[in-house]
């Protein structure tokens, strides 16, 4: 059964929709001839699918009766009002014809800033162990996250990290420091950062050939350091005493290892097999690998995967690995989490997220809910032309 | 920082499971997983024929496709037609608007390995403005437009009179900068080049903006329609660009918006040329064409009637010239018809005028007015037109659609004088109202050479597997940021 969606209607600036039906409204007074009645027929047509017919119409009525001026039907009026809704490269257009006994008396536009768009509220369903939540919209692209157990969020900027602290409502930001991270020079930025605490420090790796020094100042404790591509990256397994070694190359959108050529993402699982680590492939594949990255025969689920892969511990289902891919609608990608059985991993659920989901990133353990964080990007990948999203995905086990 | 409100929200199971169990049967055309890969050689086959990348003369949808790939302009224009960066990360204006400096990034090398410097700016763009046709040149060779480079990075332009649309301008195709061997800066460096037949393009590893996830481009012009088939029945080709009057599109499909405009325009001194009585001639004319027939005889969904110059999705008021709605619809007599027969040439190698001018023909006929339609090889039509041996010709021209200001210009420029209305100087400058471009295309429809007919679309087929290859408004494919599964 699926459930019913609330379609809500859409709705253009309420205050430009007035402030336009003033305008006409205005005009259409002035068209009035002396001794006429004021009588004025208002027709609206929707000539773009813009789908404000009835607030448009509302509001020009409105603002006729607030010039003194009568609503007539055809044949019964002095002036009559053509209004039409229309797109001008995509952008809700409002045109208006004001015909008074001598033709055309005046035509008018507004050009609105944007529409709301319409929104989908799912039903109510069962309750499930999956919640998803806005958490921050930068208005900057976002390249990766990191987080401390002391709840800092570090949120990566093309030239800039940003500190917030996840403790605190509202989600307020501690400090930013300016940096190069070379996404100018990459197509589809792979950088990475990491907080180690021994010795404390926030470290960059890119996939830019070279990087200029960080500045010298630490945040919030942390020293910052930068690597470019011919570092390799040592990534500490969460719950084993591994470590994986893997490189970014340069210039690429992808790390390569000892072992494997091309890997998109990585993600520490616990089995009592061999499989210590998932990982995305080049040909978006999501598979098991055992504690030197060697790949494990017949792990492999097609997918197409590729956004990212993350893995949260719970005591219900023991590693759950969440892997971004692609969704039968363009504009979202689709999470699918699976459970890893006898070094196999096991479709179990999925969520979308509207936008390219492009990094997954494992909050450290509070309590009994575990938390993965999504950085999306939706629209066109033009810079200016896109926008990123941190979304808190939140996983529990029901009671 | 803006930041969103914690609104919570459940996700169904049920629903969440029905979506996977869809995606691992359904036979569904799934969008690739988000993170592009790298390599592979992308094949294009286009039915247009492509004899240019010269970005001065690039007028065909290949030939402004390589070169925008190739040449990279000072600046851009955003979605509201305003300057955006290009080449320039920053400028800004000095005197009035008689002077702008323009701010040059760092690490940007042509093709060849030379650094960009502001001094190579100032050549490329001196040599460009004097030799460049189209009306942004030609505009700003009467400001005698004069650049200096007082820095590495900075290049200073000052006119003779204050130009506040500069930055808007120099985003103009025929303005790209190149190096005096003609090497560019984009992310496609050019390999081969056989005219009229093929190019291949092959990935700038140096480009400032990061390399192209493909390694090399190829470009097929002028193929039929019958090879074109053949070519993606085979896996020969990945993508088409296929004429506007075939019907068939294999593959997956997609049409832009309508970009292209087939036009009549009318010789200067003729007896539509200016004057009361070119005028009447001209609104009898209008009033005696069937746009919506002529629209038809397309295959469906490839042509609108055009009842303005700039298509509705530009411009958004398209609708109020339709006939009957008022506005353009002014009175018309097909008495002001001249009565002589007139010479009707289009340029046999253009499918949509061929299609187009039998019909116009008969249309004409029926309101009295007698065409001696003749079509002409490519070059034999450039040549009439140039030394003026017709009465009317039909024309396909692609629409600058980047803004509507640019597109208008171009419209001014090319079917009145190479003196552009003032008002349209000042509508070029950023974001401009809807109400300006409405005044403008008055004027253009009662003054201009020319009456539109037809506006028609870009066509593509895809071979599965190609992502972020789609076409943007301009019919432009994204070739920098497409990308290949394997």
């Amino acid at each position: 059964m699926l459930p019913a969606l609330l379609l809500l209607a859409v709705s253009l600036p309420p205050g430009e929709v007035t402030d336009f039906a003033r305008r006409v409204a205005q005009a259409a007074a002035q068209a009035r001839e002396a001794g006429q009645r004021p009588r004025v027929l208002v027709r609206v047509e929707d000539r773009g699918g813009v789908g404000a017919t009835p607030q448009l119409t509302r509001a020009l009525e409105e603002a006729l009766r607030q010039r003194g001026l009568e609503l007539a039907a055809e044949g019964d009026s002095a002036v009559q009002v053509h209004a039409y809704l229309s797109l001008r490269r995509s952008r809700p257009l409002a045109v208006a014809r004001v015909l008074g006994e001598k033709g055309e008396a005046a035509v008018l536009f507004a050009e609105f800033s944007s529409s709301t768009g319409p929104e989908t509220v799912p039903s109510e369903g069962p309750p499930l162990v999956i919640r998803t939540r806005p958490l921050l919209a930068p208005d900057l692209p976002v390249l990766d996250l990191e987080a401390d157990a002391a709840g800092n969020l570090f949120v990566l900027h093309p030239d800039r990290v940003r500190v917030f602290d996840l403790n605190s409502a509202g989600l307020p930001m501690k400090a930013e420091v300016g940096l190069d991270t070379g996404a100018e020079r990459l197509r589809d930025p792979l950088v990475r950062l990491l907080a180690r605490d021994n010795p404390r420090q926030l470290e960059l790796y890119s996939a830019a050939a070279s990087l200029t020094a960080p500045p010298p100042l630490p945040v919030e404790g942390y020293a910052l350091k930068t690597f470019g591509a011919s570092t390799p990256l040592r990534l500490p397994h969460a719950w084993r005493a591994v470590t994986a070694q893997v490189q970014p190359v340069a210039g690429r959108n992808y790390f390569r290892s000892a072992t494997v050529a091309q890997l998109y993402g990585l993600a520490p699982i616990i089995s009592p097999l061999r499989a210590h680590w998932a990982l995305l492939d080049a040909a978006g594949r999501l598979l098991l690998a055992d504690a030197e990255l060697r790949l494990i025969t017949g792990s492999a689920v097609p997918g197409p995967f590729g956004g990212d892969v993350a893995s949260a511990a719970l005591p219900c289902v023991g590693t759950v690995v969440l892997a971004a891919g692609a969704d039968p609608l363009p504009t979202r990608d689709r999470i699918t989490l699976l459970r890893v059985e006898n070094d196999r991993l096991v479709p179990y659920t999925s969520l979308e997220l509207d936008g390219a989901v492009r990094r997954l990133k494992t909050l450290p353990a509070t309590g009994e809910q575990r938390r993965v964080l999504a950085i999306s990007e939706s629209g066109d990948r033009l810079p200016g032309r896109s926008s990123f999203r941190i979304d808190e995905i939140e996983l529990r086990c029901s009671p | 920082m803006k930041q969103v409100s914690g609104v919570r929200f459940q996700v169904s199971a049920r629903l969440a499971l029905l979506a996977w169990a869809c995606l691992l049967s359904c036979n569904l055309d799934l969008r690739a997983a988000a993170r592009p890969r790298y390599g592979g050689t992308l094949r294009l086959s286009f039915s247009q024929s492509a004899e240019t990348y010269d970005p001065a003369l690039a007028a065909t949808l290949p030939e402004r496709l390589v070169s925008r790939a190739v040449y990279e302009t000072l600046t851009t224009l955003d979605e509201q037609g305003a300057a955006a960066q290009g080449l320039a990360v920053g400028w800004q204006s000095e005197l009035g608007g008689k002077r702008w400096v323009f701010q040059l990034p760092a690490g940007v090398r042509f093709h060849n390995g030379t650094p960009l410097t502001a001094a190579a700016v100032r050549a490329s763009l001196e040599r460009s403005v004097a030799r460049a046709s189209g009306p942004t040149a030609a505009h700003l060779r009467r400001l005698q437009l004069l650049c200096a480079s007082p820095a590495p990075n900075r290049v200073a332009c000052d006119m003779a009179e204050p130009v506040l649309a500069l930055p808007e301008m120099l985003a103009d195709l025929t303005l790209a900068i190149a190096d005096a061997d003609g090497s560019g800066t984009g992310p496609w460096k050019l390999a081969a080049w056989v005219k009229g037949t093929s190019a291949r393009l092959e990935a700038f590893d140096a480009y400032w903006q990061g390399r192209p996830f493909l390694d090399a481009v190829e470009a097929e012009f002028g193929s039929d329609a019958r090879r074109q088939r053949v070519d993606f029945e085979l896996k020969r080709a990945d993508v088409l660009a296929i004429a506007p009057t075939e019907a068939r599109a294999p593959g997956v499909s997609r049409g832009t918006q309508p970009t292209n405009l087939l036009l009549l325009a009318f010789h200067p001194n003729g007896a539509f040329a200016r004057g009361a009585a070119g005028t009447a001639a001209r609104r009898a004319l209008a009033a005696a064409l069937d746009r919506e027939a002529l629209a038809r005889l397309l295959p469906p969904g490839r042509a609108d009637a055009a009842e303005a110059f700039l298509p509705g999705w530009l411009s958004g008021y398209e609708f109020l010239f339709a006939r009957g709605s008022g506005t353009a619809t002014r009175p018309a007599s097909s008495g002001a018809l001249p009565r002589s027969p007139l010479r009707l040439i289009y340029d046999e190698s253009d499918p949509v005028a061929r299609l187009i001018a039998l019909r116009l023909v008969l249309d004409l006929r029926t309101a009295g007015m007698e065409l001696r339609p003749e079509g002409l090889p490519h070059a034999g039509f450039t040549q009439a037109r140039e030394a003026g041996h017709y009465d009317l010709f039909l024309e396909s021209l692609s629409l600058r659609v980047e803004s509507p200001a640019a597109a208008l210009a171009e419209l001014f420029f090319r079917y009145n004088s190479d003196k552009l209305p003032e008002e349209l100087l000042q509508a070029w400058h950023g974001p401009t109202p809807a109400e300006i471009h409405y005044r403008l295309e008055l004027v253009a429809l009662d003054s201009l050479r020319a009456l539109p007919l037809v506006h028609f679309r870009e066509q593509y087929s895809f071979q599965p597997g190609l992502e972020q290859v789609r076409p943007d408004e301009n019919g432009m494919l994204d070739l920098a940021n497409a990308w290949k599964q394997r």
